[in-house]
């Protein structure tokens, strides 16, 4: 008979893998059904269970591709990207890539993109909590130390691009949206911004020298730096104004003075 | 946190009345009509992200009720090791929630770091034993406080076992000190599918170990003509459930009972009326 670290391989194995079981078996009380029928329902849990929680963690793809063809990927994805943790909000990071690569989902070349959406609004919902940051912290910098001066962006803050018009895609399947409209993917992609200033996740189509600016600064630019970059691509970019707007959106939430 | 003190000093035992099972879409119907409801009850794992919604919501939850915190995915009857990243959040979690109980299952649902979502059997061995034991006590200690450990519905039994399941809890409690979490749902369910006595089992049960008794709608699966019981945590508790739960009161005194529904999820309303339900019959013992 199988010890305990046998046995859980090969249930486990059975599980995700159809992997073939037979020493399994023989360790099952048979009682009125065969060993195979009696793991099946921990297979049957397991898929349901995790394609239910794929589904929550990506409710738009699923109604992008309806239940039958989600149901399938799903299966698909489980089987290669089995969860590391209990933790289903935290399942399905591999999703994206893995439908990049998916031939049935071919014919929706913005279906991965989506996805990613999906997989940056989850990791913003559960973020950590951070206050924003007010101004008359920033008047209190010395001005021979502006030049070093960097802002820190909310944790949940995420950018991401995409070739395809995502976000009108993904407004347009929100829950309670009853609009109905054909998006021309020919529209052009979009550059999003993904933050949660206090409990609920926004998702914001920038402008290029907006989302330029942003990345910039979240990716440890100085103002200076990122502002003197951002002119390059929109001289007339009004610096002040962005600032004040997103520090008052709760965007920044620290700063810090480089040192050289 | 802003909260964190009025969180220090709100009352956290879970009381012997009926409380519900908490899931996100009743947080705000729970907070503006607070339901007469004793206490509530949340999976651990919805609740160790860095922040955000949920904790928001459980930590406003927190000053109307008691809490509990209930566990699905430590994998206690696992044989790969202690997730302690999971025991570190889980350890954060209990601090910021200061819950009256905290509570997971006698299964495992993880092999090779792969999650299975499901809470499988282990087979009720003397090695199994030991080594249950072994990791219960190093999260008692870790945690700095008891758990309590739930009979898992099973779906099939291993040849292996010495045991039967409820000498294995009391084996297991005896031994590590663990309380034990009843669930008459899952008691059912088992005995269904495997030809015990219900009635032996909560009889055989170390009734002193009891902390919390669980209630659940499961579903019965015809294969092959044979029916199967599953546990689906999707409708109301049945009557053989609800008879079993007599049982167990005069049995064991009056004790937390939770009504759990996870799946297919009602109107908050028919959740309380469930507690209510239960709430007579808690009362009933005591007259």
């Amino acid at each position: 008979m199988n010890n305990l670290h046998a046995l859980q391989q090969q249930f486990t194995a059975y599980v995700f893998d159809h992997a073939d079981a037979e020493a399994l078996f023989a360790d099952i009380t048979p009682n009125g059904f065969s060993a195979q029928q009696r793991l099946n329902v921990y297979r049957n849990n397991t898929r349901l269970g995790l394609t239910e929680a794929l589904k929550a963690n990506f409710p738009v793809v699923e109604k992008l591709v309806g239940e039958a063809f989600f149901k399938g990927l799903a299966a698909a994805f489980i089987q290669k990207y089995p969860p590391a943790t209990g933790c289903l909000q935290e399942y399905g990071r591999d999703f994206a890539h893995f439908i990049a690569n998916f031939p049935p989902a071919r014919p929706l070349p913005y279906l991965a993109d989506v996805a990613r959406l999906e997989w940056l609004w989850q990791e913003a919902y559960h973020e950590a909590d951070q206050g924003k940051m007010m101004l008359n912290r920033l008047t209190a910098i010395p001005q021979t130390r502006h030049a070093d001066l960097c802002l820190c962006s909310h944790p949940s803050v995420r950018l991401l691009v995409s070739s395809y018009p995502i976000h009108r895609i993904w407004m347009l399947n929100q829950d309670g949206s009853d609009h109905c409209e054909t998006i021309d993917l020919g529209l052009g992609g979009d550059k999003l911004l993904v933050f949660r200033p206090e409990q609920d996740v926004e998702v914001d189509a920038l402008t290029d020298s907006d989302f330029l600016w942003l990345s910039l600064l979240h990716s440890g630019h100085t103002l200076v730096s990122a502002a003197e970059q951002v002119y390059q691509l929109d001289p007339y970019f009004d610096v002040s104004a962005h600032l004040l707007y997103w520090l008052e959106a709760g965007l920044f939430t620290d700063f810090y003075l480089r040192h050289d | 946190m802003a909260s964190a003190l009025s969180i220090s000093t709100a009352q956290a035992s879970i009381p012997a009345t009926a409380g519900i099972g908490l899931r996100s879409r009743h947080y705000r119907e729970i907070l503006a009509t607070k339901p007469s409801v004793g206490w509530l009850e949340v999976h651990s794992e919805n609740y160790l992200g860095k922040g955000g919604a949920p904790l928001h919501w459980l930590e406003q939850l927190r000053m109307e009720y008691p809490i509990s915190l209930h566990g699905v995915s430590l994998s206690l009857g696992s044989t790969d090791t202690l997730d302690w990243g999971y025991l570190d959040r889980l350890k954060a979690l209990i601090e910021r929630v200061n819950p009256g109980l905290v509570s997971e299952h006698l299964s495992w649902n993880s092999s090779g770091g792969r999650f299975l979502n499901d809470l499988a059997p282990v087979p009720y061995t003397d090695a199994t034993l030991s080594h249950l034991v072994s990791r219960i006590n190093a999260v008692q200690a870790f945690l700095g406080r008891r758990i309590l450990i739930e009979n898992p519905s099973s779906y099939l039994e291993f040849k292996q076992s010495t045991y039967c399941e409820y000498e294995f809890l009391n084996a297991l409690a005896r031994h590590s000190g663990c309380g034990i979490l009843l669930d008459l749902n899952n008691v059912y369910v088992s005995s269904r599918n495997h030809g015990w006595n219900a009635l032996d089992y909560i009889q055989g049960i170390a009734g002193d170990c009891v902390e919390e008794l669980h209630l659940a709608g499961h579903t019965l699966n015809q294969i092959n003509g044979r029916s199967l019981w599953i546990d689906t945590h999707n409708r109301p508790v049945c009557d053989d459930v609800w008879a079993l739960l007599k049982h167990a009161l005069a049995l064991f005194g009056p004790k937390p009972v939770l009504i759990e529904w996870d799946s297919e999820l009602p109107q908050l309303a028919v959740l309380t009326a469930e507690a209510e339900k239960a709430s007579a019959l808690i009362g009933g013992w005591h007259e």
